[in-house]
C-alpha cells in the first residue's frame, strides 16, 4: 500500500500517462512552471488583446469601413437600404419590330439579386457580413479577456500557490 | 489483483513440479525395494537410502514453502483486495489514505484520478481559472484562424465577380434574354442573307451581333476572318464609310453605345448613311428597333 501511495504521489508531482495512452497528466511541477510562464506573459497578451477590443482604433476603422461597404453594396440594385431589388427591365417584342405586340423580361435583375435574395449582390453582401461577424466574435472575446485579466492573474497566482504547496 | 491472478499459473506449475519430483523419487525408492526383495540385489538398498534422503529434503523444502505461502498469499490477496476497494471510490480512498496523507485538499485532488472520478485533476486544482485559461485558448484559436489574406481575397473575389458580370451583361457578352424567339431575332439580324434587297457592297461584309466577345455564343458572327469592329474603329466618319476597320463583325453594343446614337432616330440616320441602297431600309429599321 505504501508503494502504491508513493507511485500515486509521484504521478501527481511529475506526471504520467494512462496504460492505454489516451490521457496524461503533466504533473504539478510542470504545471507550476507553465502557469508561471503564462503569468509572466500575461501583460504582453493583454496589450495585444487591447488592440482587438471593440473600441480599439484599428477595429473601429475596419468595422466602420465594413458597415459602410455593406450599406453601399445593399444599395446597388435600387439605391435603397438592405433588401432593395432592381426594377424589372422589360423589352418589347418582337425586338426588331416597330409595332411590338408583347414583352419579355430581362433576367439581369434576378442575376444581380439583392442583400436579402442572393444573386451577385447577395453573395458579396454575405461575404462582407461574414468578415464583420468573425471580427465581432474576436473583438468580443478579446474584450472579455481584457475585462477579466486582473482577476485572471490573481487566480493563476493562487493556483500556483496551491500547486507549490502540494509539490512541496 | 490482476497481477496476482496473472502469477497464479506459475505457482500451480511449481506445485505440480514438486509433486512430480516427489513421485519420481518415490518410484525410484519402490524400484530399489522390489529389486532387494525379489531379485536379491542387495546393493540396491543404497538407491533406497538415497531416495529417502531426497524425499526428506523435499519434505523440508515443501514445508518451508508452505509456511511462506501461507503467510504471503493471504497477505497479498487481501492486501490487493483492500487496495482495490480503497481505490474504487473517492469516499473509500479518503478514509483509507486519511492517515497517510493528512492534507484533505491533496486527497481531494488525488481522488479525481480514481477510475470512478472524472480524471480532470487540472480542473480540480484550477477550478474557474482553468475555464478562463480555456477561454483564452479559445480566443487565441479564433484569432489565429482569422485569415486576413483569405477574408480579403473572398471579398475581392466577390467584388470582382459582381463588377465583371455587370460589365458582361452591359456589353452583351452574356445575354440577359431568357426568350428563344428574341434570341432568334438577334441571330436573324446577324445574317446578311436574310436581307437580299440590301445591295450596298459594305453590307455583304458586315454581320451585326450584340458583342463579338460573347461567352457563351448566342448570336455568333457570320463573317469569318473579318475585322472585329467596335466604337474604336467606327468613330466619326468611319461608320458611314466603313473605313478604318469599321466592318466585319460589328459589335453593336460597343458601336452604338455612345452619345452619337442616343436615340432610335440617330441610329436609323447613321445606318442609312452606311447602307444607302433603298433595299437596306428593312435591315436598318429592324436593327434600329432592336437597339
Amino acid at each position: 500500500m505504501g508503494c502504491a501511495s508513493s507511485i500515486i504521489l509521484d504521478d501527481l508531482l511529475n506526471g504520467n500517462v494512462t496504460t492505454d495512452g489516451s490521457s496524461f497528466f503533466v504533473g504539478l511541477n510542470q504545471l507550476d512552471t507553465q502557469l508561471g510562464n503564462l503569468n509572466s506573459n500575461l501583460t504582453t497578451i493583454q496589450n495585444t488583446m487591447n488592440n482587438l477590443v471593440p473600441g480599439a482604433a484599428n477595429i473601429t476603422a475596419v468595422t466602420n469601413a465594413g458597415s459602410t461597404a455593406l450599406t453601399d453594396v445593399a444599395k446597388v440594385p435600387a439605391n435603397v437600404d438592405a433588401g432593395g431589388n432592381m426594377a424589372t427591365i422589360t423589352y418589347n417584342t418582337p425586338l426588331n419590330s416597330g409595332a411590338t405586340t408583347g414583352t419579355t423580361d430581362s433576367i439581369f435583375p434576378t442575376v444581380l439579386g439583392s442583400s436579402t435574395t442572393g444573386g451577385l449582390v447577395g453573395t458579396l453582401y454575405t461575404t462582407i457580413n461574414a468578415v464583420l461577424s468573425a471580427l465581432s466574435v474576436i473583438s468580443t472575446a478579446a474584450s472579455n479577456f481584457v475585462s477579466e485579466v486582473t482577476n485572471f492573474s490573481s487566480a493563476i497566482a493562487s493556483v500556483r500557490g496551491q500547486v507549490q504547496d502540494i509539490a512541496s | 489483483m490482476g497481477t496476482v491472478d496473472s502469477r497464479s499459473g506459475d505457482v500451480h506449475l511449481g506445485v505440480r513440479l514438486l509433486y512430480g519430483i516427489t513421485i519420481g523419487i518415490s518410484s525410484m525408492m519402490l524400484l530399489g525395494a522390489l529389486l532387494v526383495a525379489f531379485c536379491d540385489k542387495i546393493s540396491c538398498r543404497y538407491l533406497i537410502y538415497f531416495s529417502c534422503v531426497l524425499v526428506f529434503i523435499l519434505g523440508v523444502v515443501g514445508f518451508a514453502l508452505s509456511l511462506i505461502f501461507s503467510v504471503v498469499v493471504p497477505t497479498v490477496y487481501f492486501g490487493c483486495q483492500f487496495m482495490e476497494t480503497s481505490l474504487s471510490s473517492s469516499t473509500y480512498f479518503d478514509s483509507t489514505f486519511a492517515s497517510l496523507i493528512t492534507n484533505s485538499t491533496i486527497r481531494g485532488y488525488m481522488g479525481t484520478c480514481l477510475s470512478s472520478s472524472s480524471g480532470s485533476i487540472v480542473d480540480a486544482i484550477g477550478g474557474g481559472t482553468v475555464n478562463a485559461l480555456n477561454n483564452l485558448s479559445s480566443s487565441l484559436t479564433n484569432i489565429n484562424t482569422f485569415n486576413v489574406s483569405q477574408q480579403s481575397s473572398n471579398v475581392l473575389s466577390d467584388l470582382s465577380s459582381i463588377t465583371s458580370y455587370m460589365t458582361y451583361y452591359q456589353n452583351g457578352v452574356i445575354t440577359d434574354l431568357n426568350d428563344s424567339s428574341s434570341t432568334s431575332i438577334l441571330t436573324y439580324l446577324s445574317k446578311q442573307s436574310n436581307y437580299p434587297g440590301c445591295t450596298t457592297g459594305l453590307f455583304s461584309t458586315d454581320s451585326w451581333i450584340p458583342s463579338y466577345s460573347q461567352s457563351p455564343t448566342y448570336a455568333g458572327c457570320q463573317i469569318s476572318g473579318g475585322n472585329n469592329a467596335t466604337s474604336t474603329q467606327c468613330g466619326g466618319a468611319n461608320f458611314a464609310a466603313g473605313s478604318g476597320g469599321c466592318d466585319g463583325c460589328m459589335d453593336t453594343t460597343s458601336i452604338l453605345n455612345t452619345a452619337t446614337y442616343a436615340t432610335k432616330a440617330s441610329v436609323l440616320t447613321a445606318l442609312g448613311n452606311r447602307y444607302t441602297a433603298g433595299g437596306c431600309s428593312t435591315f436598318n429599321n429592324e436593327l434600329a428597333n432592336t437597339w
